[in-house]
């Protein structure tokens, strides 16, 4: 069922990619606190996917978009932070601590250099999309995406300092979308996701291409997004930044 | 290719331009012919603003001297086209000289940049990327070489310009001193091998750069329009090559990932520890 869901946010969210956060890449991670949590409560391992070569597809709440040549992506959009988003840039910065690292190790060096080497303080820009609320667009099983998206309390990067912290989540179902437009297009018909060239074609065919994309380039099809094997050459979504 | 970039409000640029100069220009014109005079050689151009400073100067004494662009494999493709544009616009006698082995060949080859990867020693990503073509250059051209280093980039560049002036011979009477000192001798490096360099905006502030690019309406590299937009502060609108391990710690590949996303993925996938700093 083609459906809408909504993040009410304290602020906004802070994302390095260029595009929103993917909602089947925030279900999976969900999905995957459970299954961790669980082979940990059942005193069984488990390995980190980015450990794996070939990493397992875990079974999201959302339609299969298979798009031919055995290819196939969950039918979800990135967020979209709606028109009058603003993106600022903040900065964090890191600084070595040696009062924690006298606690945590029984020998130290007689100098631990905070200018240089692998622990230099770090003053880096994080680009924070400043909104109160963004959207996604996906084809799949409400309930059970309320279900898993109801414990997450902030999404994106830099959490831990206050960004992307989510009041509530918003999931309705929109049986008035066209479920092809739902899987692929922002609200506003921009391209709202990794997507291959053929399903390109068929938002063509179907009479609602995207009007603006973000070009063509080496991107994740589905989550783990950045496992090396799932990179291929996509049309990649809409830029926030234009 | 851009010229300059009139937003809405206030363009802190035209206001850079419209202060008064506060350079010698007709000097350092004369120091820039009477240097290629003697010496010959080459302007090293990187497409940066820096260099497209030293070019312009060049260019209005010795149009066809040669400028050379050192190719570390891993520039921005806006740098390359702009580059070509602006050998054609200008009719640059341009000589791209490429490096024996690209820089991402270096970093994937040394395993510095991938956990999983052995560490091995590798040739120096300097030498190979500025020393031999450098070299090379001198070798075609002459002793002499222009660029656009200034004294303002780092502290080891500062105390080059600034040793390198105390050992300067003065053959004025009066001898010069003080600011006349800096102006008449400053910026020129003698080295050990007999190449000398001469940068012409080697004392001038970042401000200065922008008046005067904005003044003379040159012709800008994209990348730093790309970067302004994106939000990069002054520091971070850098054209170099795209990875080298200058400034990862103040989140050069954060505006990498965020300009140029396929790009940046086709990196990682070479040099998977990008990701750490962006």
């Amino acid at each position: 069922m083609p459906l809408v869901v909504r993040a009410h946010l304290a602020g906004g969210v802070a994302q390095g990619a260029p595009w929103g956060i993917a909602l089947d890449g925030l279900l999976a991670s969900a999905m995957w606190q459970e299954t961790k949590a669980s082979a940990i409560a059942a005193g069984q391992g488990y390995a980190r996917a980015m450990e794996v070569d070939d990493p397992p597809d875990l079974d999201l709440p959302l339609a299969r978009c298979r798009a031919g040549n055995g290819a196939w992506h969950w039918a979800a959009t990135c967020l979209w932070p709606g028109a009058e988003a603003q993106t600022d840039a903040h900065v964090w910065m890191g600084k070595l601590d040696h009062r924690d690292l006298e606690h945590v190790a029984d020998r130290l060096p007689k100098i631990i250099s905070g200018r240089q080497g692998r622990f230099r303080g770090r003053r880096m820009p994080v680009l924070v999309t400043s909104t109160p609320q963004v959207t996604w667009r996906a084809v799949g099983d409400p309930d059970r995406i309320a279900e898993l998206l109801e414990p997450v309390r902030s999404i994106g990067k830099k959490r831990g300092s206050g960004e992307g912290h989510v009041l509530s989540w918003e999931i309705s179902a929109a049986p008035e979308l066209d479920p092809l437009a739902a899987g692929h297009l922002h609200p506003d018909g921009t391209l709202g996701r990794t997507t291959p060239k053929a399903c390109v074609r068929r938002l063509e065919q179907a009479g609602c291409p995207p009007t603006v994309d973000g070009g063509t380039g080496l991107a994740g099809l589905r989550p783990p997004y950045m496992h090396p094997a799932r990179q291929t050459r996509l049309r990649l979504p809409a830029l926030l930044d234009g | 290719m851009t010229t300059t970039n009139p937003g809405p409000g206030l363009d802190v640029r035209a206001l850079q331009a419209l202060l008064a100069p506060r350079r010698d220009l007709d000097l350092m014109r004369a120091r820039i012919r009477a240097h290629l005079d003697t010496c010959e050689g080459y302007v090293a151009f990187s497409g940066g603003k820096d260099s497209l400073v030293a070019l312009h100067l060049t260019r209005q004494v010795a149009p066809h001297t040669p400028v050379a662009f050192f190719d570390s494999g891993l520039e921005f493709p806006e740098t390359v086209d702009y580059i070509t544009e602006l050998a054609d616009r200008w009719r640059l006698n341009l000589h791209v000289i490429p490096a024996r082995l690209t820089a991402l060949e270096i970093m994937a080859g040394n395993g510095t940049w991938d956990h999983r990867a052995p560490t091995r020693h590798g040739p120096d990503l300097h030498q190979v990327l500025i020393t031999e073509p450098a070299a090379e250059a001198h070798d075609r051209f002459g002793a002499g070489e222009v660029w656009g280093v200034r004294s303002q980039e780092s502290r080891g560049r500062a105390a080059a310009y600034a040793n390198a002036l105390r050992a300067q011979d003065c053959n004025h009477t009066p001898a010069c001193d003080g600011r006349d000192r800096r102006a008449r001798h400053g910026g020129r490096i003698a080295r050990v091998d007999g190449t000398v360099a001469l940068g012409p905006v080697w004392d001038w502030t970042t401000e200065e750069i922008w008046g005067y690019i904005t003044r003379h309406g040159l012709p800008l590299n994209p990348v730093y329009d790309k970067l302004r937009r994106l939000g990069a502060p002054e520091h971070a609108q850098r054209v170099s090559a795209m990875v080298d391990a200058n400034q990862l710690t103040e989140g050069r590949f954060t505006w990498l990932a965020r300009g140029w996303p396929g790009l940046f993925a086709e990196l990682c996938l070479a040099l998977p520890r990008l990701r750490e700093y962006s």
